[in-house]
């Protein structure tokens, strides 16, 4: 038995379509490159640059850069270079970020919801707005 | 069971009561029609409708949270010991004070440490300082790399993701649901 199941489903399907919602280009000229941009609040962008044409390692490199403004398929620069990476790091980061992001965003999302909940303006479960039609019970 | 304690309309109750049944015996028949409804009822949307459809439904319906999330927490660990035989271990600490901390060990053995601050006071330049939000402090062996909102944190991962994805030509990876953060001791 496994009561969570579904809703990790539909949890997949949502992240699902953020990821493709990540805005992920391929370079014009190094079909091997493809690169992400990462807005931050307050903070530079930052620019994810997995080039899989690396002449050291046939699985690619993962470069994570901040606030670059030139060709993401050049060399990284500095001192915007924060990071190299193989594919592999590049991954467990990813679900090392997930790990520790999820459940904050689940729990700021939570707040807010007992928050708004709470207000005394705003829709509740508990409103006795049943018509006689409505109730089955 | 629930704080809502107030009483609630008979439709609101059934729809409920209908949805704990079905997870409670683990039925998939739970329909997005029943959830928007659901959600409506509750004056939820956007991020919060997220929420209807994540397993915090428990909070919200009086599902027993003990039974749900643990099980959530359980299969993160899972997919992450599924993942070690391909990637690098990911450790979670749940540390004092609401920290939470994510250690990766690299090929050349450094570590790759994401750990999460609340309370951190991002700097809103003209506009004096801003509240304070939960940031996530990326640092590799000890040494500062970035900083990042939860929300910055969830878009590079997938950024990560994808990118290693679309480089292998396969299929989305299994993706961590949302895990439990355990109660302060008092």
């Amino acid at each position: 038995m496994s009561p969570t199941r579904r809703w990790s489903d539909v949890r997949g399907e949502l992240v699902a379509r953020r990821i493709e919602a990540v805005d992920v280009a391929s370079h014009d000229d190094y079909p091997a490159v493809y690169y992400a941009t990462v807005a931050r609040a307050y903070l530079p962008p930052l620019l994810v640059v997995h080039d899989a044409d690396d002449g050291a390692d046939p699985a690619g490199i993962v470069w994570l850069e901040e606030n670059v403004t030139g060709d993401p398929g050049c060399e990284p620069t500095t001192p915007g270079h924060l990071a190299d990476l193989s594919p592999d790091e590049a991954v467990s980061l990813g679900y090392a970020l997930l790990a520790v992001a999820l459940p904050a965003v689940r729990r700021r999302n939570l707040d807010r919801t007992r928050a708004r909940l709470a207000a005394p303006d705003a829709p509740r479960v508990a409103r006795p707005t049943a018509t006689p039609e409505e109730d089955t019970c | 069971m629930s704080d809502h304690d107030e009483p609630v309309s008979a439709s609101s109750r059934s729809i409920a009561r209908t949805l704990a049944d079905r997870v409670r015996a683990a039925d998939d028949r739970v329909s997005y029609v029943e959830r928007a409804f659901l959600a409506q009822r509750l004056g939820l949307a956007g991020d919060d409708l997220e929420l209807l459809v994540d397993g915090t439904v428990a909070d919200l319906l009086a599902l027993p949270s003990s039974v749900v999330l643990p099980l959530a927490a359980r299969r993160l660990l899972d997919q992450l010991d599924a993942h070690r035989a391909r990637a690098h271990p990911v450790d979670l600490d749940y540390l004092p004070r609401g920290v939470t901390v994510a250690r990766v060990l690299t090929d050349e053995e450094e570590t790759l440490t994401v750990a999460l601050d609340h309370d951190y006071h991002p700097g809103a330049p003209g506009d004096g300082p801003a509240p304070p939000v939960a940031t996530l402090e990326l640092e590799r062996d000890d040494e500062h790399v970035a900083t990042l909102t939860v929300d910055d944190a969830e878009a590079l991962a997938y950024a990560l993701l994808r990118l290693v994805q679309l480089a292998r030509s396969e299929p989305l990876l299994p993706i961590p649901p949302v895990t439990p953060i355990p109660e302060e001791s008092p």
